[in-house]
């Protein structure tokens, strides 16, 4: 017998019927047969020990997002379109570092008084305003954003200091690809978290409860294709359209058009509500400001209560602007050291904070340093 | 695209089918989301598939659709959603990475993800398929590939995963 194919190998390996005894005797005096056969045989288990793994990473709350879509899909346009449970988005999210920063692509505190009963429902505005925030601001020159954060709560991942006012800067350079840089300044006016790339070599620094770090990746491959900022500014929009807006029942959404802007206020929650469920977040209260004519947001405030306690954000723009190429002096484009912070280095990928997670968990296995919870 | 509005439905369907569609989710509906998060690597995104395919499934459920083999359909929905993603993702560079942060506890989830990452798209899909637990007649119809093919391609993506797996996990 000449030796099978891949195909038919594998079909051994599947239980095939049908008379196997020549494969059988082929494979016992044919090593290079039985190693194929040991790498499709490999190849099945791993297959299966990918989807146990990967069906494990499966969230709880899904089966209660599901039967919530189910309940509003169709009952109009934003419910229709992904709602999602704040207190759920938040849980899963509440230990991104820039959980905090994409809020803030919000902007700018204002204030809700009467106005005309609008012309366009609130899931209109919000579907023109997350168009307007997904768009590109620019392809050349740098990109600069830069946000006001008060906080009035306890600590958190995002913002590890709890109660006090944080600043946001984020840079992009179009003209150099894989140049950007992300800052978080606590109250105390020291570097919370940052992150900064030239090139190939990227730097994060995040302070925890356990220790700071300073962590160093050296991309290999292809420069990852993804443009920081416009990631960024997906993710402000995931926050504030999925999170606290769109996971609101229609009921609890008010629109109200003034002449310089657009006001979407969340209310109270509903008793029984997926977002009423008890869980580290529950928004009570939310305000997001849009600009009249671009639907660009300006501004956002949330209240309610984080881990049981009462927290306020208020979220404002400070700075969004394109500046010419190289107005940006080098040394801006790079973070300070931070003293006692452990210094780890590994390859990159493009998402940063696995890598860092990845990185820090190694670590900790090495018996090097304590877990980053 | 948005699944149709379930609203139509007179109530009793709309229950019924909801019930139907949860009792699913309860069977499948973890399989499907690592399938979804194994052709994404993204949560979020996954997550919306999984919410979309089931949406999907109560319109089918309430249009009396075909029910010989819903998990199949699932798969071939999923596989579907998670296509137009990826097609999306190409188009707007800028989408998509999964840059919420893993817990530590979800790094090996992680790691099987960047191994698949390595692999074609089509690839991934029959390992993944395969690993559900899919026969060969419903990869076929999940990926819409010609179910003679199945066997030829599966064992060469099968053969190139085991290669990366091993290399991310240092096995022989």
């Amino acid at each position: 017998m000449t030796c099978p194919t891949d195909d038919v190998l594998l079909a051994q390996l599947e239980g095939a019927h049908g008379d196997v005894t020549p494969l059988s005797q082929h494979l016992a005096g044919c090593a290079p047969c039985q190693k194929r056969l040991a790498g499709l045989l490999s190849g099945l288990n791993s297959a299966r020990i990918a989807a146990d793994t990967l069906a494990d990473a499966t969230p709880n709350s899904l089966e209660a997002l599901i039967r919530f879509r189910f309940r509003t899909s169709g009952a109009t346009t934003l419910a229709a379109h992904r709602p999602r449970p704040v207190a759920v988005w938040l849980a899963r999210h509440r230990a991104a570092v820039y959980g905090a920063a994409a809020v803030a692509a919000a902007v700018v505190v204002a204030f809700l008084v009467g106005g005309p009963t609008p012309q366009v429902s609130a899931a209109q505005v919000l579907d023109r305003s997350e168009a307007a925030l997904l768009a590109p601001a620019a392809t050349s020159g740098i990109e600069r954003l830069a946000y006001a954060i008060h906080y009035e709560g306890p600590s958190f991942g995002g913002l590890p200091a709890g109660t006090g006012d944080y600043l946001i800067e984020a840079l992009c350079d179009h003209d150099r690809p894989g140049r950007f840089k992300l800052a978080l300044t606590g109250p105390d006016g020291a570097l919370v978290r940052g992150l900064v790339q030239e090139g190939r070599e990227r730097r994060l620094v995040m302070t925890t409860p356990k220790g700071a770090f300073d962590l160093r990746f050296h991309l290999d491959g292809e420069l990852p294709s993804e443009d920081l900022m416009a990631s960024r500014r997906q993710q402000a929009a995931k926050t504030i359209f999925d999170t606290l807006v769109r996971a609101a029942e229609p009921e609890r959404l008010g629109h109200i058009e003034r002449p310089d802007a657009h006001i979407i206020e969340l209310g109270p929650p509903v008793a029984g509500s997926p977002d009423a469920i008890q869980g580290l977040v529950e928004v009570e209260h939310a305000r997001l400001v849009l600009e009249h004519d671009t639907y660009r947001p300006r501004a956002i405030e949330v209240e309610g209560r984080l881990m049981g306690e009462t927290f306020k954000l208020e979220v404002r723009a400070t700075a969004n602007e394109i500046l010419p190429g190289g107005a940006v002096e080098d040394e801006k484009w790079t973070l300070p050291e931070v003293s006692g912070a452990v210094v780890l280095e590994g390859k990159g990928t493009r998402h940063p904070l696995a890598d860092a997670a990845e990185l820090i968990a190694d670590a900790a296995r090495a018996s090097r340093v304590a877990p980053c919870k | 695209m948005e699944p149709e509005p379930l609203m139509t439905l007179e109530e009793p369907e709309r229950a019924s089918a909801e019930e139907r569609v949860l009792t699913l989710y309860r069977e499948h509906g973890r399989r499907l989301y690592g399938y979804a998060l194994g052709l994404l690597g993204n949560r979020a995104d996954a997550e919306d598939v999984v919410q979309d395919a089931f949406l999907r499934l109560g319109q089918h459920l309430a249009k009396k659709g075909d029910e010989a083999n819903l998990r199949g359909w699932l798969y071939r929905v999923a596989t579907n959603l998670c296509r137009d993603r990826q097609r999306g993702r190409m188009r707007h560079a800028g989408a998509a990475p999964d840059s919420a942060g893993p817990t530590p506890t979800a790094l090996s989830a992680i790691a099987i993800e960047r191994v698949l990452t390595r692999l074609k798209p089509r690839d991934r899909e029959l390992v993944l398929l395969r690993g559900e637990g899919l026969s060969y007649a419903e990869i076929a119809v999940s990926t819409a590939t010609n179910p003679s093919s199945i066997g030829t391609l599966l064992a060469r993506a099968l053969r190139q995963f085991a290669e990366e797996y091993a290399r991310e996990f240092g096995k022989e």
